[in-house]
């Protein structure tokens, strides 16, 4: 009796803790979901991400065609993972679990897809410029949070330029600015290699691309050549130099790239050999460790190049008054979260602007107004550091100087170009820095209308390998602006 | 929707669920399941969720019919427009581009190819309500006569999107009448977290490999990387489906449905033949009883038998070509098997192991590519026909950063899983702590899934193809 007894205590005992243990089980599953569902909805939420370079995903408006459509539904799961409480945190959470996967001999480590010559076929050089669409190469189709946009306007670089973002669209005419996703700015990035706490983009390159790009730029020469000296200037990235032997196959030559491209330009455009001067000097802090762009120093070299190129004089690096920001972790970073470059953070030099001078700027989509400015942005910071030079991607620079030498430049760029244009503008009375993906109005236009001399085409190597940038190039001489375009009036001394 | 999703996990679900145990009542738990279930179909679909309601509607009144005229002319004609009718949805909304497609191939017409957006799920929720008309039919099963639970049992989430194929007859009790319970939620839970692992931490990671060495151009890759590639996708595609299976059944388990088993370690198949008792069971298991059998089986013209089934199988699983070579693939392996080589494989342990392996693999290639030019690309890069060189150091990083990871992935292609819990179940001591341990275990595939699933702003289930 008595051992029964004792037997059916413990079983029931045995019982109890199961049903407690499997209770407790479920429960703080359920309780991990509620508490973080909760939070979701009560916690203020961001709307910009610092990190990422990018607005994020607020909740869609509703209507019934979009909700027909799917676009609803889809807008609302967006929305609610791009503010998901505590994502940053989640964020970095997944980047240890992503280097727990294995090991990382000397910090190398590979993020998105290694470059095979992609050879995609693009329309033939002469093709309409409308056809970039189909063109257009996947710009990453690496994973997640891979996409940098290079939009730098931020709040904390220009309130304004940030605030007029909502009203744009519009007035902006027909042709590229206007079907720019966010995701399509980038350039064909083959994917990012780590060593030592260094981040390089891969090159992957392509020939009909490079093609396309040289012909895009002899356009130019056709279009201005009398008249006007046309420039072009490619500019090799960090991985060209910076890769060790061991993994240097794992890019493809930008040099090889350069010269094609140089190889097809016409006479009437001066090819600026700002590859020389860079390999020279690569020993030097050229290029960021965890940034896709070039310091301010390697900017000064191409400078350098092109100042010789246009037969004008140039400063010695020496004779700047600099400044320095610290504790830069750039794009690279942000694009892997790689914890080894977060190790290895850049510092930003960079140099007074030398002579007296008015800067303007204009909002996207709006080429109507434009307002006072300035060529460097001592406040930028942190991951946006690299927006000291000129504040970013404007789509439309004006720099005015006290210089007296009769010449008018325009530069057309994406980011790469705005830290030599910092350089450059000191040498000109009037520089034009013209955003190939977000300037509105006519090229020919602003060449008509404000007396330039001088085009400078000035782009990276994977840049002038990318359709989309190219597509953008073209467009600039064909496209129109719908309304009057507003060129400053204003002159320096007065 | 998807499961793998941070909407689903941390609002939908967590909601549906606060609704459907607030109270016993068994209808208005029923009528939460459909509510919910209506919103997750038309959450993707908002307007071919009119399809579905349509199929479950019209096999309702099939059944019915064929009831009231067993026997006579009127229960085979409900038979046949219930074939008719969801075969045509198929046809219509799945094939018909495929089909003009091909015809103006043919005969060098210029027809308007229609262009439908596959509806999701099309391809499993009319299997089942045909399954349950064709049971109905050979009276394997009553016919349900309460509309509610008919449409609760088409339209269930979980299992609605992506399988299994829960033929009615099999889930027919629990849908009358079910008794939640403690044992089941709890094991439901850990089977829905240990599917969603399976889907974020492994087939995405592994898809995200599989798509950065198979695209592009092929021929400029090394052998290993293609190989590589290739594998990645056979163990995407693996984790990916039986890990929604996973997550469909523990969500079934946690509101008293028992579903059967999807999945049982496919990769260590010794035999295409077994590999197909392995791998999306409940597919297989249509084919046999509704297409194989019916045809004659084994009885009467077996091999043509064969040949429909797999040409069907294949079909299936898309409107391409590759799909159909994929599926013949299998038939023809079969066939094979059939004839003389099943008697070998079962006597030669490790090679057979590695046969499987290689066929199941170089079937994957089929089914990745629909463009026959990358296909053959792949292939020849495979066998080094392209001398494309056989290694590069881009792939020896990747194998070095993911090293662990991809020990474990395929570690778990191995019934791993089932080994533990049989030693469990054997050995009295160690249950406690393994059910204690089994609660940070839970708490941590919440945690660092959570962490995956958050700024992937885009995670497309790879079966929403089909």
């Amino acid at each position: 009796m008595k051992i029964d007894k004792s037997a059916y205590g413990e079983n029931y005992n045995k019982e109890r803790n199961d049903k407690i243990v499997k209770i407790a089980s479920v429960a703080v599953c359920l309780l991990l979901i509620f508490v973080i569902g909760i939070l979701a909805w009560a916690l203020p939420q961001p709307t910009y991400s610092e990190y990422e370079k990018r607005d994020l995903n607020q909740m869609p408006e509703f209507s019934i065609e979009s909700l027909f459509k799917g676009e609803y539904t889809l807008g609302v799961e967006l929305a609610y993972a791009d503010t998901f409480t505590f994502r940053e945190g989640f964020v970095k959470l997944q980047a240890i679990i992503e280097e727990m996967r294995g090991i990382r001999l000397e910090g190398a480590a590979i993020y998105g897809p290694v470059p095979g010559t992609t050879e995609d076929d693009i329309p033939s050089s002469s093709g309409s410029s409308s056809s970039e669409a189909e063109s257009l190469p996947s710009v990453d189709s690496s994973s997640d949070t891979q996409s940098q946009p290079e939009d730098i306007t931020s709040s904390d670089v220009s309130s304004e330029s940030s605030s007029s973002e909502e009203q744009t669209s519009s007035e902006v005419s027909s042709e590229p600015a206007a079907e720019e996703e966010d995701e399509e700015v980038g350039e064909t990035v083959a994917g990012i290699f780590v060593y030592k706490g260094i981040g390089f983009e891969l090159f992957g390159g392509s020939k009909s691309a490079a093609e396309y790009y040289a012909s895009v730029v002899n356009k130019y020469g056709d279009t201005f050549g009398g008249s006007v000296n046309v420039y072009n200037m490619v500019i090799p990235k960090h991985a060209e130099f910076g890769l060790p032997r061991k993994y240097q196959s794992l890019s493809n030559s930008e040099k090889d790239s350069i010269d094609y491209i140089y190889s097809m330009i016409d006479s009437d455009v001066t090819t600026v050999d700002a590859y020389s001067v860079l390999k020279e000097h690569s020993d030097e802090y050229i290029y960021f460790n965890t940034d896709h762009h070039w310091t301010g120093l390697g900017a000064y070299y191409a400078y350098t190049a092109f100042m010789e190129a246009a037969g004008l004089s140039y400063y010695d690096y020496d004779y700047y008054t600099k400044h320095t920001i610290e504790n830069f972790r750039g794009t690279l970073y942000a694009g892997t979260n790689d914890q080894k470059m977060y190790d290895n953070p850049d510092s930003v030099e960079w140099c007074e602007f030398p002579v007296a001078n008015r800067t303007f700027q204009y909002n996207k989509g709006n080429m109507a107004s434009y307002f006072e400015s300035s060529v460097m942005h001592g406040y930028a910071k942190g991951v946006n550091a690299y927006g000291v030079f000129l504040g970013g991607d404007f789509p439309l620079t004006v720099i005015k100087t006290n210089v007296n030498n009769g010449r008018k430049l325009v530069i057309i760029k994406e980011s790469y170009g705005n830290a030599p244009a910092t350089f450059i503008a000191a040498g000109f009375e009037e520089t034009y820095v013209v955003d190939e993906r977000y300037f509105s109005g006519s090229l020919v236009d602003l060449v008509n209308s404000c007396g330039i001399t001088d085009i400078l085409i000035i782009n990276n190597c994977a840049a002038a390998n990318t359709k989309f940038h190219i597509s953008n190039i073209e467009s600039l001489l064909t496209q129109t602006y719908s309304g009057a375009v507003a060129y400053p009036t204003e002159s320096v001394n007065g | 929707m998807v499961f793998a999703n941070l909407f689903f996990l941390y609002l939908f679900l967590p909601v549906n669920l606060i609704l459907y145990f607030s109270t016993k009542n068994r209808t208005f738990r029923n009528a939460v399941l459909i509510m919910f279930s209506l919103l997750f179909y038309s959450w993707g679909e908002p307007v071919w969720v009119t399809l579905l309601i349509f199929s479950a509607t019209i096999d309702y009144f099939h059944g019915l019919i064929i009831e009231k005229n067993r026997g006579k002319i009127g229960a085979k004609l409900a038979l046949i427009s219930s074939l008719v009718l969801n075969l045509g949805l198929l046809g219509i909304f799945k094939y018909s581009g495929f089909f003009v497609e091909n015809f103006n191939f043919l005969t060098g017409l210029d027809i308007p190819v229609p262009a439908f957006s596959l509806p999701i799920g099309i391809s499993f929720y009319t299997f089942q309500t045909l399954s349950y008309t064709i049971d109905v039919y050979k009276g394997n099963v009553e016919p349900q006569h309460n509309y509610m639970k008919f449409f609760m049992y088409v339209s269930l989430y979980s299992q609605l999107v992506a399988g299994p194929i829960v033929r009615y007859a099999d889930v027919a009790i629990e849908v009358n009448d079910r008794q939640e319970n403690l044992e089941d939620i709890w094991s439901g839970t850990s089977r829905f977290l240990v599917g969603l692992t399976k889907k974020v931490f492994i087939a995405n990671v592994a898809g995200g490999f599989a798509e950065n060495y198979l695209t592009g151009d092929l021929t400029a890759q090394s052998t290993a990387a293609v190989w590589f590639g290739v594998l990645m996708f056979s163990i995407q595609i693996y984790y990916d489906f039986s890990g929604y299976s996973d997550m469909a059944i523990g969500l079934g388990k946690i509101f008293g449905f028992h579903f059967l088993e999807n999945f049982n370690y496919p990769y260590i198949s010794r035999s295409a033949t077994e590999f197909w008792r392995r791998w999306h069971m409940s597919l297989g298991g249509f084919f046999r009883d509704y297409v194989y059998i019916p045809l004659g089986g084994n009885r009467k013209h077996q091999y043509l038998n064969l040949f429909i089934v797999w040409f069907l199988t294949g079909f299936w699983h898309g409107a391409s070509w590759n799909f159909i070579f994929w599926g013949l693939w299998f038939g023809a392996l079969i066939i094979i098997e059939k004839l003389f080589l099943l008697k070998w494989l079962k006597k030669i342990p490790v090679l057979s192991n590695i046969y499987l392996l290689f066929v199941a693999v170089l079937g994957w290639v089929m089914f990745y590519f629909e463009d026959m030019g990358k296909m053959m690309d792949c292939f020849a890069v495979m066998f080094g026909a392209k001398g494309t060189g056989f290694w590069d150091v881009a792939l020896e990083i990747t194998l070095l950063n993911n090293v662990f990871w991809i020990i474990a992935a395929v570690a778990f292609c191995m019934p791993i899983v089932p080994t533990v819990k049989k030693f469990i179940a054997e050995h009295e001591k160690v249950q406690m702590p393994a059910k204690i341990l089994q609660i940070p275990a839970n708490a941590v595939m919440l945690i660092v899934n959570t962490a995956l699933l958050v700024g992937m702003s885009y995670n497309p289930f790879l079966y929403y193809k089909f």
